[in-house]
């Protein structure tokens, strides 16, 4: 190995640690937005390319304006990285680059040194935080040290030594996904080990002289964009996810992406001309090919059906938002509204109660110990307390008799609560909520002194017509007005039903809010069919 | 000798109060729009909810460097005092890992006792000045940190949230991700379980959410410490501490607003109560 200078490098002096420390610098910057992007634990926040390539900024900038001597350099970093270092993963990297400048000391930095240095990084990395986890930076810290041990006593040069602990510290992150369960659900491989093992191999290229492109092993652009082609972003990209390396050819980088960019969506070309990697979604991975296959040498050709890619995502994924909660309901906005806040929805209602079978086969999908039932109708609690006795599980039913009760029960479910505490704090949250309807009537009618002809208005409160109005709006203002006869209510809510324009239900709250100030009136979509309006008041 | 407190400041403490109380705070940093900002320092809470709503990125917070946390301990060690750092929760943040390493490069690491409050904001406040005022009192860091442990093991957090996203952008969201989703305008109710967040309840309107975070504060009926922290709730939190003062004529009642490194979290329009009830109780 020679120095720019033409000299052998046995120990390294104080210009190419600067320059080793620069060119990390420079190296974990450009990777930052894909470290960020795959970073899930501790806290999924997104910043451990950005808070480590701070830190290592810092320690670079410190090194350089210290004395020409390795010991000062070594000692400026550390303190720069001590005093810059950001967030968990910065406050990490600090410790390690303190932890080598103690374990090097005042030594030459030779390859026994060195490993020496890696060696007190990790314990001074693994000193600094209270619960050490592995699958993390210090798993890929102890695998680097150990690589570097080995190489320094098989006579490898310093250089040799810093690329076989970089060798090492990407196989090491490989393997994170084994170690943290987190990073396998997730997919990923642990952010601050790979931002660690681009370090090393920024600080080898800094040595070697060789070009970073080629030098880094798992390109971590490609590892970020799969992740995200396969997550909630791109969902409209269809086809292929397509990967493979441009070699030999003359064409530019940019030239590249401008093909590609014509031939599919998230499109990324990294490298160098003469060394290009491409990844692209498409519908016809060979047009891609077939263009690129003129251009220069292909290889790491890699097609992955991106449906198929999804698909084995999902079913990794956790369901954490479906609660054990099953709620009878009908209408397109209710069912959302319910699904929404994590209960499992089984179709139904006034006129067509769901039958036992039904309700049971919902219960059996239903996460958890105990399956809380809402028949949110006063004709299917019978049924609902059948499909209990049947059922092999707990089941708990709320009597709740519409659906806003319903939802009410729902959103007082708490996962952290016991069952019982969630029945009293359900059943309660149910009980406060009364429920009217506005609907036609079915035919000539006349009911405790109210008359209705066939296709009017009417007002039902509990089962029962008590209005007959000559609009849908008149109707829901006289419900109001007998259901606010029983106690005092603050919030209303109007869910209008599938016949119901959006405007019109919009003027029909606001005539609800002029006569009623103290309440708080909002209109939600419930999407019945029959009924014009339910109007809750809790 | 005595004893130096030294807190982050997502403790969200009012200046004086710090002063008096000689707590040092080393702050969290926030980058807001690409410039690197001291928390409490160089943020002033009232503006940064005005415009947390429209800033893209959303901005980041981060925890305090190590050096700044050996600097406050040898300030403090130069000076004669031993060291209780309480820090905001590891669940939440790297800075009780940075205040760990901060002390193992301080004159004197032996000195220096590093203490996890497993809260935030008002919680940690609490902890915080309850701690430096038996510093003040001449306790020895034993006894400081027992009176630590016993408010942060005493002490019940709510706080209400006009809305999860804030939470959930910031990775923060922890097992209230089954209060997500929904059409209806739903105000969650939180607390820290553990240092993680965990969902309480959700309830449909702001006045039902103050009207449920006064019910769980009068539902103790001797606290010592009651501490109201507000996200740009100024009125709201003066009316809740005129109610519980006048409920509570014998304990310590605060109020703060929550910070900016908290603060990103909560998002404007939150209101949390940590009260600590009393020993008997």
């Amino acid at each position: 190995v020679l120095t720019p200078a033409g000299k052998p490098l046995h120990a390294l002096d104080a210009d190419s640690l600067t320059r080793m420390f620069a060119v990390a610098d420079q190296w974990l910057g450009e990777n930052a937005g894909a470290l960020n992007a795959i970073n899930v634990f501790p806290v999924p926040d997104g910043d451990t390319g950005t808070n480590m390539s701070a830190t290592l900024a810092a320690a670079s900038v410190a090194g350089a304006s210290a004395d020409r001597d390795v010991p000062s350099v070594l000692s400026s970093a550390a303190t720069g990285a001590l005093l810059g270092a950001r967030g968990n993963s910065g406050v990490i990297l600090s410790q390690i680059i303190a932890g080598f400048a103690e374990g090097v000391g005042t030594s030459d930095v030779d390859p026994t040194v060195l490993a020496r240095g890696l060696q007190s990084a990790n314990d001074a990395a693994r000193r600094a935080v209270t619960e050490p986890r592995e699958g993390t930076i210090l798993t890929v810290l102890s695998d680097a040290a150990a690589a570097a041990d080995r190489a320094a006593l098989n006579g490898c040069s310093v250089a040799e030594t810093i690329q076989a602990a970089a060798t090492a510290a990407h196989e090491s992150v490989q393997r994170t996904p084994e170690l943290l369960p987190v990073l396998r659900e997730a997919g990923v491989v642990d952010s601050g080990g790979l931002g660690f093992a681009l370090i090393l191999d920024a600080f080898a290229a800094a040595l070697t002289g060789d070009k970073l492109s080629a030098a880094a092993q798992p390109n971590p652009d490609f590892g970020a964009e799969r992740l995200i082609a396969a997550g909630s972003h791109n969902e409209e990209d269809l086809g292929y996810c397509t990967e493979f390396m441009v070699e030999g050819g003359a064409v530019t980088q940019q030239e590249l992406l401008r093909s590609m960019e014509r031939l599919g969506t998230s499109v990324l070309v990294v490298g160098q001309s003469g060394r290009l990697r491409v990844h692209l979604h498409t519908a016809d991975p060979g047009a891609a090919l077939s263009h690129a296959v003129r251009l220069g040498a292909l290889s790491r050709v890699k097609v992955d059906n991106l449906a198929q890619q999804r698909e084995s995502l999902l079913a990794t994924a956790k369901p954490v938002r479906t609660s054990p909660v099953v709620a009878v309901a009908t209408g397109e906005g209710f069912e959302a509204l319910l699904t929404g806040y994590g209960a499992i929805v089984v179709r139904g209602g006034q006129s067509q109660n769901p039958s036992t079978e039904e309700l049971i086969s919902a219960i059996d999908r239903a996460p958890g110990q105990t399956v809380f039932l809402l028949p949110d109708n006063r004709n299917i609690v019978a049924t609902a307390e059948q499909a209990a006795r049947i059922t092999a599980r707990t089941v708990r039913v709320i009597p709740t008799i519409s659906i806003p009760q319903g939802i009410s029960a729902l959103l007082s479910f708490n996962p952290d609560c016991g069952e019982n505490d969630n029945v009293l704090a359900m059943t309660g949250a149910a009980a406060s909520v009364r429920t009217g309807e506005v609907t036609r009537a079915a035919r000539d009618v006349a009911i405790n002194g109210v008359h209705a002809e066939k296709g009017q208005p009417i007002g039902i409160i509990d089962d029962v017509m008590v209005v007959a109005s000559d609009c849908p709006d008149a109707a829901v203002l006289a419900v109001c007005k007998l259901m606010l006869e029983s106690g005092r209510c603050d919030i209303a809510t109007l869910y209008y039903g599938q016949d119901i324009e959006p405007a019109m239900a919009e003027a029909c709250a606001h005539s609800l809010q002029e006569r009623h100030e103290d309440l708080e009136v909002q209109v939600v979509y419930g999407g019945q069919p029959h009924y014009d309006y339910v109007l809750s008041l809790e | 000798m005595a004893i130096r407190i030294v807190a982050d400041s997502t403790a969200d403490l009012d200046a004086h109060v710090a002063s008096a109380l000689k707590i040092s705070v080393v702050p969290l940093t926030i980058e807001v729009e690409g410039r690197v900002l001291r928390d409490g320092i160089d943020l002033a809470p009232a503006e940064f909810y005005a415009r947390l709503p429209s800033l893209n990125p959303s901005p980041k917070t981060a925890a305090p460097a190590p050096g700044l946390y050996t600097a406050a301990f040898d300030d403090a060690l130069t000076n004669g005092d031993d060291v209780v750092c309480i820090t905001v929760s590891s669940r939440l943040s790297g800075s009780f890992n940075a205040a760990i390493a901060g002390r193992e490069r301080a004159i004197d690491p032996d000195r220096i006792t590093v203490f996890d409050s497993f809260s935030a904001t008002a919680a940690e406040g609490n902890i915080v000045v309850a701690a430096a005022a038996a510093a003040l009192k001449g306790a020895g860091r034993e006894q400081v940190i027992a009176m630590a442990e016993s408010v942060r093991d005493r002490q019940k957090l709510l706080v209400g949230l006009e809305t999860l996203d804030f939470l959930q952008r910031g990775g923060r969201i922890g097992r209230a991700t089954s209060f997500l989703g929904g059409l209806l305008n739903i105000k969650p109710l939180l607390t820290l379980q553990d240092g993680v967040v965990t969902p309480s309840e959700r309830v449909r309107t702001h006045s039902r959410m103050l009207e449920r975070l006064s019910a769980f504060a009068m539902s103790y009926s001797n606290p010592e410490m009651v501490t109201i922290a507000h996200a740009a709730l100024p009125d709201d939190a003066h009316d809740l501490e005129r109610k519980l003062s006048a409920s509570f004529p014998n304990a310590k009642i605060s109020t703060n607003w929550i910070g900016a490194a908290v603060g990103l979290y909560t998002g404007p329009g939150a209101l949390g109560i940590a009260i600590v009830p009393g020993e008997t109780q």
